[in-house]
């Protein structure tokens, strides 16, 4: 594959830098020509395998009456074989074709768990279809080269276990204490050195884990604390299960010191949150002191999770929590002075906040950049 | 070429979910094509869904016992699903009715025929409550037919498996080609 126009220039400019030799640049360039690949590329592959896979199932659903069941079972057992034996050997040597079908196999054994399950008009609680796609699925998804595999499989894994909980009709309490323990193990587990095997797994474990306690905990939804289940066994399981998260952080020595900092900040203020927002919940629930200590928790801990991004090489990542933080503040200024910006004058100072802060973080940006570079200099995983 | 560990786990992630279904298959072939059939009546359930339009929804109608009151013996747990069992034995008209609402630990000892399922709230479910048809008949098919039966098998361990419909003695498939053409003249 020929490289694209922003690495060609890349490639030239490190050169003339005098950076790299123009040996290591045509070794670049024939390792990238041999293994890279366009996420463009990969998507259209993968949309025109997923449009002829769905193209088989729509002409079984149409003909549904006139094809024998047995007949449906030998074309879609046939058509599994003829792709698995084409991902075994027919395409060894492409690494981006062997992953589209491997996401196709997914998708289709979940059509098949749909035709067998038609033919024999079989229904049942959706989480055991899915639980069942799940243990099938599991080596395809271990074996996938990209996240997606992983991306697909933990979250319909977490699914099915959650439908099956809420069948058991468990205590809203009970729920929570459930939610929080496998919101660690994901956490905990994703904190742990990247097994080889399992590192899609890992990464994907790890995003879920911190968009939960970021939108749980660390934002500070103030209407929680009349929930009946923000128990003060819910809190107390809640910040020990952050607690062994945060320890598992230690035996990661293939992190920075700048991330394990950064993002033990981030869980230290969610625990605080969780502690705060249900101390509070007897004594000033809504008021102006706890939405202002909430936010501040937020602002910490999200400058926390900024920083650990940012020492992890995430610079995008960094600029949008930067951003995010300027929006609570934001936003609390409008909720604390509400009537105030309802007016013209509300609107014009939100809007003049808004300009001044782009203007500062326009100017400020690269300084701030060079001094966390400074600051949290350290060894890249 | 001798097969490499990597080599062998992808044969291994490929063969795993063909075997699966595979083996899941042959199962329920089995399952369905060994155990005797029956006949049980039908009534009708509230078929709004979304993918109503592609298959029947229904409850067996297993007669005049009380499955899911609260005053069964033993009481059925509906809060939780509970797994419950039912005694099954041909009434007058040859299709089956509940005899006995049992244990489903003991059930074997209890009755020579049994069904098993669990409660959601006054119904009794198999999850076999469905039957999927072609979508041309979805017009006529929208909702169960009256007299509508059954065929069904039961495996030894209690589990149902609906073969066909009847309506009136008639598949219903057939039944649908008769609707749709009376409609349509």
């Amino acid at each position: 594959m020929a490289l694209d126009r922003k690495t060609e220039k890349k490639l030239k400019n490190w050169e003339q830098a005098s950076l790299i030799t123009s040996e290591q640049s045509l070794a670049i360039r024939q390792h990238e020509e041999k293994y890279g690949h366009s996420s463009l590329l990969f998507g259209i592959g993968w949309l025109a395998a997923a449009c002829i896979v769905l193209g088989i199932v729509a002409l079984i659903a149409s003909n549904w009456e006139y094809i024998p069941a047995a007949l449906k079972l030998v074309l879609y057992f046939g058509i599994f074989g003829l792709l698995g034996f084409t991902l075994l050997k027919g395409v060894r040597d492409r690494p981006i074709v062997q992953e589209i079908l491997r996401l196709v196999l997914m998708g289709y054994t979940l059509a098949g768990i749909g035709l067998i399950a038609q033919i024999y008009h079989l229904h049942g609680a959706p989480w055991r279809g899915i639980a069942f796609w799940c243990l099938c699925t599991i080596g395809l998804a271990i074996s996938c080269g990209s996240a997606w595999g992983a991306l697909l499989w933990l979250p319909s894994a977490i699914g099915a276990l959650t439908l099956y909980l809420s069948g058991l009709s468990l205590s809203e309490e009970t729920g929570s204490l459930i939610a929080i323990a496998i919101t660690a193990g994901l956490g905990t587990s994703g904190s742990l050195r990247r097994h080889l095997i399992w590192r899609h797994f890992q990464n994907v474990a790890f995003v879920l884990a911190t968009l939960t306690v970021f939108f749980y905990t660390i934002i500070g939804r103030y209407n929680v604390a009349s929930q009946s289940w923000f128990t003060a066994s819910v809190t107390a399981f809640a910040v020990i299960a952050l607690g062994i998260w945060a320890a598992a952080l230690v035996f990661n020595k293939s992190l920075n010191r700048g991330t394990r900092f950064g993002f033990w900040v981030f869980l230290g203020f969610a625990a605080l949150q969780i502690v705060y927002l249900h101390t509070a919940q007897s004594t000033d629930y809504g008021s102006i002191v706890t939405k202002i200590v909430s936010v501040l928790f937020f602002v910490l801990g999200t400058l926390g999770l900024a920083v650990a991004a940012f020492s992890f090489g995430k610079r995008r990542l960094f600029e949008g929590l930067c951003f995010l933080i300027f929006f609570r503040l934001l936003g609390i200024y409008a909720e604390l002075l509400v009537s105030m910006s309802a007016t013209g004058f509300g609107l014009i100072s939100i809007g003049v906040f808004m300009l001044a802060g782009l203007y500062a973080w326009h100017k400020l940006k690269a300084s701030l950049f060079k001094t966390l570079e400074v600051q949290l200099s350290g060894t890249h995983s | 070429m001798v097969p490499t560990l990597k080599t062998k786990a992808q044969t291994l992630a490929v063969a795993l979910p063909l075997l699966a279904l595979l083996v899941w298959t042959f199962s329920i072939a089995m399952r369905q094509g060994l155990a005797p059939a029956s006949r049980i009546k039908l009534v009708a359930y509230d078929p709004t869904d979304l993918l109503s339009g592609h298959y029947l929804r229904f409850r067996y109608d297993f007669g005049s016992l009380n499955i899911c009151s609260e005053n069964a013996n033993p009481p059925a747990d509906r809060a939780k699903n509970q797994e419950t069992c039912i005694c099954v034995d041909e009434g007058a008209d040859t299709t089956l009715e509940a005899t006995l609402v049992t244990d489903c630990e003991s059930v074997a000892v209890s009755c020579q025929q049994f069904v098993k399922g669990h409660c959601q709230y006054s119904s009794f479910l198999t999850d076999s409550e469905r039957y999927y048809f072609p979508e041309e008949y979805a017009s006529v098919l929208a909702v169960l037919p009256p007299k509508s039966e059954a065929e069904v098998a039961i495996g030894t361990d209690g589990s149902l498996a609906i073969k066909k419909i009847f309506v009136d003695s008639r598949p219903l498939l057939d039944f649908a080609k008769d609707e749709l053409k009376r409609k349509k003249p």
